[in-house]
């Protein structure tokens, strides 16, 4: 049996009367992708902040590498979010830090090495994620959508984490990029020893990169394989998994 | 109104009860709203000063770079706009001063009222309302942009506590420069009062001086710039608050900065005239 590095059970979230989550279940194995899943406005962004501690849920535990997020005093709170890399939306790097700054960040924060050391570990972490060394001296707002991402990907790992979370890495990336950053994401959570959860839109990522899928439907979240939710009967997940463009996508993997 | 509106009242005499409850309504309504606005910022200042007490305590925890950024922005970039306006006013007070005294042939104490009143109040008045004004809205912008952004988020998702590194450098920085300031609208103040002496009461320098020397005592000197501190303090919390406090959309950064500057403004008044009921009672 795989040992959990996330672990939630019956996870309720509501928002005044709508209830979002309805006792769900889910858990990342050590090593795995997890996909996660879910028509726009079911509450991917939701589950993610409630597993990752930011977003109390209604009902049900929450256990990050063993420890409740939500029931940590300070200390611990810092000690266990440095083995926890998150990659959100958009980047969100820090606007007003260079790159550099930003992906040295954590590590002015918690390791007090010298300027020297801190150095070589940023350059060594963008060098991973495939950016060049001038890149570090720009500034957010001088950055493409790819570099962006790119740069909040080495902020998340710089700290060497065990669990990386990922949201729409892909987003608005054009297919090429894409593709590249699939490649990235995989490479890195072989090299890393990395359990990654990663929330998409983007099937090609789903297919390729994915050793699970978990699917938020109707307020649960169903979890299986890629072949498992192939054969599902499930309305939702049909109409996710057999739209058109998903048999696109079959079709030329049956192709090649 | 909405509930009225929503729910057509059935006859005339439930219409008329209805029209003469909602005024009460709408008080209590925006009462509750005060109230539950002074809780959560007092929530928040609770918040705010244990994270300043332990970055005080613990001082590798104070970020350094942050406060020096917040001074020079906060601080000495702010500096020519409160030395003109300090000279402004004690100018224009001092002139509407003289232009009435003079009626009674008691000119010179011009220089009393004008004087007693930039130490004790003008300055540090100006100072922070200006302040309140450049450097709470930068505040509550950056701050609300950050949180808009999902940086806040990031500060979390890494464990760190976005209050103790957003909030906490901007008041202490403040906390330095507005006394500075004050200090600084202080002694161009009685330069500009200086001027005006010279021009409309036709005095020398070392007469200006020995005026000053009979009329002035330190306390009236401490008196004003006590305060600052104080007025930097609200102004931090106030609007470091309220750029917190904005969430899912960008028009929220703009209700909230305008709301920081208004609040801000609004406390740094009512705490000066609290301070000189204080000060009247302690016979100051």
């Amino acid at each position: 049996m795989a040992q959990k590095v996330i672990d939630a059970q019956n996870i309720t979230n509501r928002f005044g009367t709508k209830t979002v989550h309805d006792h769900v279940e889910i858990h990342l194995n050590k090593g795995e992708i997890l996909g996660l899943v879910g028509g726009s406005g079911s509450g991917k962004s939701v589950l993610l902040r409630t597993l990752l501690g930011l977003k109390q849920p209604d009902e049900g535990t929450v256990e990050l590498l063993g420890r409740n997020p939500y029931a940590l005093n300070e200390r611990d709170r810092r000690a266990l979010f440095q083995r926890i890399g998150v990659l959100f939306q958009d980047g969100a790097l820090f606007s007003g830090l260079s790159v550099f700054d930003n992906v040295a960040f954590p590590l002015r924060e918690y390791r007090h090495e010298k300027a020297s050391v801190i150095e070589l570990r940023v350059y060594e972490v963008l060098e991973q994620v495939g950016l060049e060394k001038d890149v570090a001296q720009k500034f957010p707002s001088e950055l493409s959508g790819g570099m962006t991402r790119r740069a909040a990907l080495a902020r998340a790992l710089v700290m060497q984490p065990e669990i990386l979370f990922l949201d729409e890495p892909t987003g608005p990336l054009d297919p090429v990029a894409a593709d590249d950053f699939d490649e990235l994401i995989l490479s890195l959570s072989k090299n890393l020893d990395l359990s990654v959860l990663i929330i998409t839109h983007d099937l090609n990522s789903l297919v390729k990169i994915c050793t699970r899928i978990a699917m938020i439907v109707d307020k649960r979240v169903l979890v299986g394989t890629l072949s498992d939710m192939l054969e599902n009967k499930n309305a939702g997940i049909q109409a996710f998994f057999h739209g058109e463009r998903m048999n696109k996508l079959q079709l030329h993997k049956k192709a090649t | 109104m909405a509930t009225a509106e929503a729910k057509p009242a059935p006859n005339r005499l439930v219409s008329l009860f209805v029209s003469f409850v909602t005024p009460f309504e709408t008080v209590g309504r925006s009462l509750c709203g005060v109230f539950s606005y002074i809780y959560d910022l007092m929530a928040f200042t609770g918040r705010a000063s244990a994270r300043l007490l332990a970055a005080l305590v613990m001082p590798q925890r104070l970020r350094i770079a942050s406060i020096t950024r917040h001074l020079y922005e906060s601080g000495w970039q702010a500096m020519p706009i409160v030395l003109l306006l300090s000279l402004g006013t004690t100018m224009v007070l001092f002139y509407q001063g003289a232009s009435q005294l003079q009626k009674y042939g008691v000119d010179l104490f011009t220089i009393n009222l004008t004087v007693i009143s930039l130490l004790r109040e003008m300055a540090v008045l100006i100072t922070s309302i200006l302040v309140a004004g450049r450097s709470g809205s930068a505040f509550a912008s950056e701050i609300g942009v950050m949180k808009l952004r999902g940086e806040v988020d990031v500060l979390r998702s890494m464990g760190l506590d976005a209050v103790e590194i957003l909030v906490v450098p901007r008041l202490i920085a403040l906390l330095i420069a507005l006394p500075l300031l004050t200090f600084t609208a202080d002694i161009v103040g009685l330069a500009g009062a200086y001027v005006m002496a010279v021009w409309q009461l036709d005095i020398s320098l070392p007469q200006y001086l020995q005026r000053l020397h009979d009329i002035l005592t330190p306390q009236m000197f401490y008196v004003g710039l006590i305060k600052a501190p104080v007025f930097a303090f609200l102004i931090a919390l106030i609007c470091g608050h309220q750029g917190m406090g904005v969430d899912a959309s960008a028009e929220k950064v703009g209700q909230a900065t305008t709301r920081a500057v208004v609040l801000s403004i609004f406390a740094v008044i009512m705490t000066d005239a609290l301070f000189s009921l204080l000060f009247s009672w302690a016979g100051i």
